[in-house]
């Protein structure tokens, strides 16, 4: 499987039907990339920001699922910017992608990643950076911001 | 005219603008897009504001110039940067010339080991930037210093470069925000540490952009109470799970 079948099945789990924001991608991709028993080459590669890892290449690829139609890019009102939110056609993508995991025998990493998806559906922001920067403070080097904790 | 801004931290400078070219009238004017944070040459990182002509034939004389290099000292390179821009000034060729056109340069001094960055003005002044320093429309600069009051508490020389380059982002955005007349476009930035230049990607911006975004978000959490997590939604949920 593509690192890009994995941010499709996250975006396509259950737990945010509205969408989600560019940061909770980034933050739910870089965990799974942690965690989960995949190879290198499905997982993003990160780099320490400013409020912890982010990827490049989860913004392209956010770009191309919506440019194909995958994904919904909805405006924030008051927010500049977009959250991703799945369609019809994302939880059908994410079925085939969870045969496609069966298949090749993946589906603890997707368990994980369905886990993530929760966590980081259920956190508000700040306690989402606290999660991310206790697990990885390798990551927090470069944060602006203190924690709170 | 436009906005540019340097802002010296800890270990490097970051020269940022926003993008708009603006052309006629007061009231009438007409913006398209334009680079304004460039590397005329190697090691050097500049920012323009006011006569497009005049900073062009600027930087192309800089680009062009010989034995001018961050190993040099940097009082002579102000001198010979002064002595370009006198002679853009005073080339009739140069239409822009008689009005007004300011920089903001920045290198790593390896004189001193330490970052620097210049204000050049086309009246003859030059300053040197010991921590924010903006240029262009007085106010768009206003702007900027009121953004920045807002930050008192943040001190630039403690910051790291990454942390620079995010609080100089909302300086900039905030103040394109303003939507004064003359600035506008996306922010442009470019910086100078010890052992590179960068003017940055339009991707890498998406990112320190977002970290803005999260910036002000937890602030808004934090005073407000506000942004309820995305599982608090009222919509159907209809996505998919895994089997047990």
């Amino acid at each position: 499987m593509r690192r890009r079948d994995w941010l499709l099945l996250f975006a396509a789990y259950e737990g945010a039907p509205d969408g989600l924001d560019p940061i909770r991608f980034q933050k739910g991709l870089f965990l799974f990339a942690k965690r989960a028993q995949v190879p290198a080459r499905s997982k993003y590669t990160f780099k320490p920001y400013d409020y912890g890892p982010m990827s490049t290449g989860i913004y392209s690829d956010l770009d191309r699922l919506v440019d194909d139609g995958l994904l919904e890019r909805m405006p924030v009102h008051g927010k500049r910017w977009s959250r991703y939110k799945p369609s019809k056609i994302t939880f059908l993508e994410g079925q085939r992608i969870l045969k496609q995991a069966e298949d090749e025998q993946l589906m603890d990493a997707a368990r994980e990643l369905f886990r993530i998806k929760q966590d980081v559906s259920n956190l508000r922001f700040n306690e989402l950076l606290e999660r991310v920067y206790t697990e990885h403070p390798e990551f927090a080097v470069n944060s602006i911001f203190r924690r709170s904790a | 005219m436009t906005l540019i801004a340097a802002l010296r931290c800890r270990d490097g400078v970051i020269i940022g603008s926003d993008s708009h070219e603006t052309r006629g009238a007061r009231g009438r004017r007409l913006a398209r897009p334009i680079q304004k944070v460039y590397e005329p040459r190697p090691r050097l990182l500049l920012a323009w504001a006011g006569a497009q002509d005049a900073a062009q034939s600027f930087a192309l004389r800089l680009a062009r110039a010989h034995g001018l290099s961050p190993e040099t000292d940097r009082l002579e390179i102000k001198a010979r940067l002064h002595q370009i821009l006198s002679d853009v000034r005073g080339d009739p060729g140069i239409e822009g010339r008689s009005d007004h056109v300011e920089f903001l340069l920045a290198w790593w001094s390896r004189h001193e080991d330490k970052p620097v960055a210049l204000h050049l003005l086309s009246g003859g002044a030059g300053e040197w930037v010991e921590s924010w320093a903006f240029g262009g429309i007085q106010l768009g600069i206003d702007s900027a210093s009121f953004a920045i009051g807002t930050m008192r508490y943040i001190d630039p020389e403690e910051l790291t470069l990454e942390q620079a380059k995010i609080v100089a982002l909302k300086v900039l955005r905030d103040t394109i925000e303003t939507s004064v007349e003359g600035i506008g476009g996306r922010v442009q930035m470019g910086t100078i540490q010890e052992s590179s230049v960068q003017v940055i990607e339009q991707a890498d911006m998406r990112g320190l952009h977002d970290t803005v975004d999260l910036w002000e978000a937890q602030c808004a959490e934090i005073l407000l109470g506000t942004n309820e997590p995305p599982s608090a939604s009222h919509t159907p949920d209809r996505g998919v799970r895994p089997p047990d």
